[in-house]
């Protein structure tokens, strides 16, 4: 008995080799920092992009290997299609962090961030938790892997050395520790409901049969708080304060991490805990258990696109303005989440991969001005698009996709998401998803105002003559990458989509 | 009302005097000392539930480790040295409704769920799996299989912790 768990956690490892490889990543960085204690160049990013790339390599291996899902460590994480494809947005988004963090940093002291050692570890292990957090099939490892990721998050967050990143990172503590206690909470519920921890979701198993059993009420309960926790993480509204406080005060390079990856996470535990059932038990969907949660859950995207958008309208910082941005689009995700079919789920991830680009491109974009310039306001953006053609067309080009008008995937996935919500309301003729639809379109077109504002100073108003912005070749030439991926899913949206599909399958 | 009971309601009554008095008093101090009737009454409670080891670590960890260093954190950082530093309480009524309303909520829907009845739970009664004995070599056994993963996460979580504490702390 004893020595057959033994063996089956033994057997465990061998599909747990990305993770593993992460774990020695960040033991492997801690060292070597330590090593180069005192010395002014570190190797410590280069090894770090290595490993990540390895690691990456694994998963890929992992992905072609993978006959059907696996469970792992006796039931602990789930290996499925869909954690790997998540896996690969994680690791992608890391890689460009680094990246970015790379820009420039030789002619600038505020880059300090890059000479400590912990910046890179801390990447590390954030990357781990998120991994984890796309393959946790239990309640415990769930709520572990989101404080592994919410701990490093509030470190990364304060890595710049003023006072405006001690009190955004402070804020992003208590919030998080707040709705990190409200998740517990709804999670001790759920166990003493069910008498289990393990998610596992195929039909008949434990935790949804028991769940059904009781009273609708404290079911509903325990899962909001729980849900909760995880709307705290993709920031959507009335879960999104910290978010544009903290995205004003931390490094550029991190606030592109965090406006895509925690995000991405948030919606793989919340596409395992909430679709599977959904998908599961197609008939329970207007029961008193779930309907209610779902009525819920529309209304917060709802509220999450209609505040994301307006609040943007006002923001003169463009750091902020993305903030804001970014709640509004994890509004439109939960939207695709929303709409019960295959469709809307994996148009959530099409969008995920999307936003991915075409984020970092905009953040890339504000992180060059800021390098030459040292401002992130938006009045002061007037006439950067007639002195550097470049700059000016690739920010238009970033704010289109952003807004979702074609030529460009921002377009693509906005479709698939609508198209997934007509399908819904066709189906059930569900008013509120009605509602959610015209909310939406009606959203896409504030957006167009706000996200426009930037090439329009940039090209149509005159600024001051002030000293010309030279890119560099390196910044030039990750620009140019992440603005053809932002095409190419327009014009071949049917590879990435065929992906998904596969992933889809098991 | 058997003396179990008699036991649990009294432990359950300090652990709320314990919470009312953090709520309540202005002095931070005062707060801190009613932390410690809360989690020995906590402790107390996971006893009488026949949680063992769970009230051994209550006692370690939050008796003798989060409220010694609270204390000593309310010490070190009070400058005035002849008043006491004042917590004042802001909206009373506001948060006193919030509060209610909140307590009402949940405790209706935990009535609802009426745990007794919960299928689990009278399955694990018939089978008398309630706890009879010691609970820390099953705890060991299940930490070192089961819950072997999330031991060897949380690991990576304190370190993670540990870093960043401090880099927070060492910076210039």
């Amino acid at each position: 008995m004893l020595s057959d768990k033994l063996n089956q956690l033994l057997q465990s490892l061998s599909g747990f080799l990305p993770e593993v490889s992460l774990a020695a990543l960040f033991v492997v960085l801690i060292i070597v920092d330590l090593i180069f204690y005192n010395k002014e160049q570190k190797p410590t990013v280069y090894i770090a992009l290595a490993g990540l790339v390895f690691v990456g390599v694994l998963t890929y291996q992992q992905w072609n290997q993978l006959p059907s899902p696996i469970s792992l460590f006796l039931g602990m994480i789930v290996v499925d299609k869909t954690a790997i494809l998540f896996k690969g947005i994680f690791l992608v988004a890391a890689v460009l962090t680094l990246l970015l963090s790379l820009h420039n940093h030789k002619e600038s002291d505020e880059r300090s961030y890059l000479k400590s050692g912990e910046y890179v570890s801390l990447l590390v292990a954030i990357t781990l938790g998120l991994h984890l957090m796309a393959m946790a099939a239990n309640l415990l490892m769930i709520y572990l892997s989101v404080e592994l990721v919410s701990i490093s998050s509030y470190i990364l967050a304060t890595f710049k050395h003023n006072k405006k990143g001690s009190e955004g990172g402070l804020k992003y503590l208590l919030f998080g520790a707040m709705s990190s206690g409200i998740m517990l909470y709804g999670m001790s519920l759920l166990y003493g409901f069910t008498g289990t921890l393990s998610l596992s979701l195929q039909e008949g198993t434990t935790f949804i049969t028991e769940l059904l059993a009781v009273h609708s009420l404290p079911v509903l309960l325990a899962v909001f708080l729980t849900v909760g926790g995880l709307l705290f993480k993709i920031a959507a509204a009335p879960f999104h304060i910290w978010a544009p406080d903290v995205y004003e005060s931390a490094p550029t390079p991190v606030v592109a991490f965090f406006s895509v990856a925690p995000k991405a996470a948030g919606f793989a535990v919340l596409l395992r805990f909430l679709l599977s059932t959904w998908l599961l038990y197609p008939d329970q969907i207007g029961s008193e258990h779930f309907s209610p949660i779902r009525a819920i859950l529309i209304a917060i995207a709802i509220l999450t696109l209609i505040v994301g958008n307006f609040s943007a309208l006002w923001q003169k910082n463009a750091k902020r303005m993305l903030a804001y941005s970014s709640i509004a689009h994890a509004g439109f995700m939960l939207a695709g989440l929303l709409a019960v079919n295959e469709l809307g789920w994996q148009s959530v991830l099409f969008y995920l991969v999307v936003y991915l680009f075409m984020n970092f491109a905009a953040f890339l974009l504000i992180d060059a001005i800021y390098q030459q310039r040292q401002t992130e306001e938006i009045e002061d953006y007037k006439g950067l698009g007639i002195q550097n053609q470049f700059l000016g067309v690739a920010f238009l080009i970033v704010m289109i996709a952003l807004t979702g008008l074609p030529p460009t995937a921002g377009f693509t996935a906005k479709l698939f998401i609508f198209s997934a919500l007509w399908q819904d309301y066709q189906s059930t003729g569900d008013n509120l998803v009605l509602l959610l639809f015209v909310v939406g379109l009606f959203n896409v077109v504030v957006a167009l105002f706000y996200y426009l504002r930037i090439p329009y100073y940039m090209f149509f108003r005159s600024g001051k003559e002030l000293n010309t912005i030279n890119l560099g070749m390196y910044t030039v030439l990750l620009l140019v990458f992440l603005i053809v991926a932002v095409f190419l899913f327009f014009f071949k949206a049917d590879w990435l989509m065929n992906i998904i599909t596969a992933a889809s399958i098991n | 009302m058997s003396v179990t009971e008699i036991i649990f309601y009294a432990f359950a009554a300090l652990t709320i005097a314990g919470a009312l008095g953090i709520v309540l008093t202005k002095n931070i101090l005062y707060a801190a000392f009613s932390l410690l009737l809360t989690f020995l009454g906590v402790a107390a409670l996971y006893v009488v539930a026949g949680a063992d080891l769970l009230a051994v670590v209550q006692i370690m960890i939050y008796v003798g480790g989060v409220l010694v260093l609270m204390i000593f954190g309310v010490m070190l950082t009070s400058k005035t040295t002849d008043k006491y530093l004042p917590s004042p309480s802001h909206n009373r009524i506001a948060g006193a409704l919030a509060g209610l309303a909140l307590f009402g909520l949940f405790f209706t829907a935990i009535l609802k769920a009426s745990f007794s009845t919960l299928p689990w739970i009278t399955q694990a009664e018939q089978h008398s799996r309630t706890v009879s004995e010691s609970t820390i070599a099953g705890i060991g056994i299940n930490l070192m299989t089961d819950f072997v993963l999330p031991f060897e996460i949380a690991g990576i979580l304190l370190m993670v912790a540990l870093i960043g504490a401090a880099y927070i702390a060492g910076r210039k």
